[in-house]
């Protein structure tokens, strides 16, 4: 049961960050990947501050799965991530690479980040 | 793409279910959804950016939704987080950082594969 409630919030996810991501996209009007760095790092925050709270809330009973496995996971996207850096490098050039580059470590540097900023403020709350 | 998200987030949860959650700082079941679907996206995407009737309903059943949400960027970096925290820290680095690197590999291989079959 849990895991189907796990697949659904999935599936809502996906939904999500079809829908944020293309509106944030066109919002930018740009050939990076904004859509999809925007879902990944507000999704990271989110999680970071779910398991925050849920790591120092140890006596709370309630299965958050469908919304952090579930909806948190299907909502934010690695494969994509991947696919369009490597897309960004193969533009040409030094620039492409470049590119490439930054997509990779923009989001990884910022996605940490949040995701120890959201941990902490989980702990707090 | 709904029904794809589904699928893609049963995939990934069956694996969480099926493998130890993580080994020190290595998260398995994340870990293997990131490469395993960062190879299919890499071969989906090079194999139908040469074909030329793309089927309307594929891309947001298997690319958005299915493989979108079996792979997950929020769960790598709360993962590294959460090592750091059980003062794990360069163990969760490395996890990060070869998570990426194969995961980089895996996309590149998959539009290899695509390019090399057609």
């Amino acid at each position: 049961m849990i895991t189907a409630l796990v697949a659904v919030g999935g599936g809502l996810g996906a939904l999500c960050r079809y829908s944020l991501g293309g509106w944030v996209q066109r919002r930018t009007g740009s050939l990076r990947p904004w859509g999809t760095t925007a879902v990944n790092l507000s999704g990271t925050f989110l999680l970071g501050l779910f398991v925050g709270y849920l790591g120092s809330h140890s006596h709370l009973t309630t299965d958050l799965s469908p919304l952090t496995t579930g909806f948190l996971g299907g909502y934010t996207t690695f494969s994509t991530w991947m696919v369009e850096s490597l897309s960004l490098s193969a533009e040409g050039g030094r620039a492409g690479i470049r590119s490439g580059m930054l997509n990779l470590v923009l989001p990884t540097v910022t996605g940490l980040a949040l995701a120890a900023a959201g941990f902490g403020l989980g702990t707090l709350v | 793409m709904f029904v794809g998200g589904i699928v893609g987030t049963a995939g990934r949860a069956l694996l969480i279910e099926a493998l130890p959650e993580s080994a020190g700082a290595m998260h398995w079941p994340t870990f293997l959804a990131n490469v395993v679907g960062a190879f299919l996206l890499g071969w989906y995407v090079a194999r139908s950016s040469r074909t030329t009737h793309r089927s309307e309903l594929t891309v947001p059943f298997f690319a958005v939704g299915l493989l979108g949400s079996f792979t997950t960027f929020s769960a790598l970096m709360v993962g590294v987080v959460e090592s750091a925290h059980d003062g794990l820290t360069l163990a969760g680095a490395g996890y990060g950082l070869v998570s990426v690197v194969v995961g980089l590999g895996a996309a590149a291989m998959g539009m290899g594969l695509a390019r090399a079959t057609r």
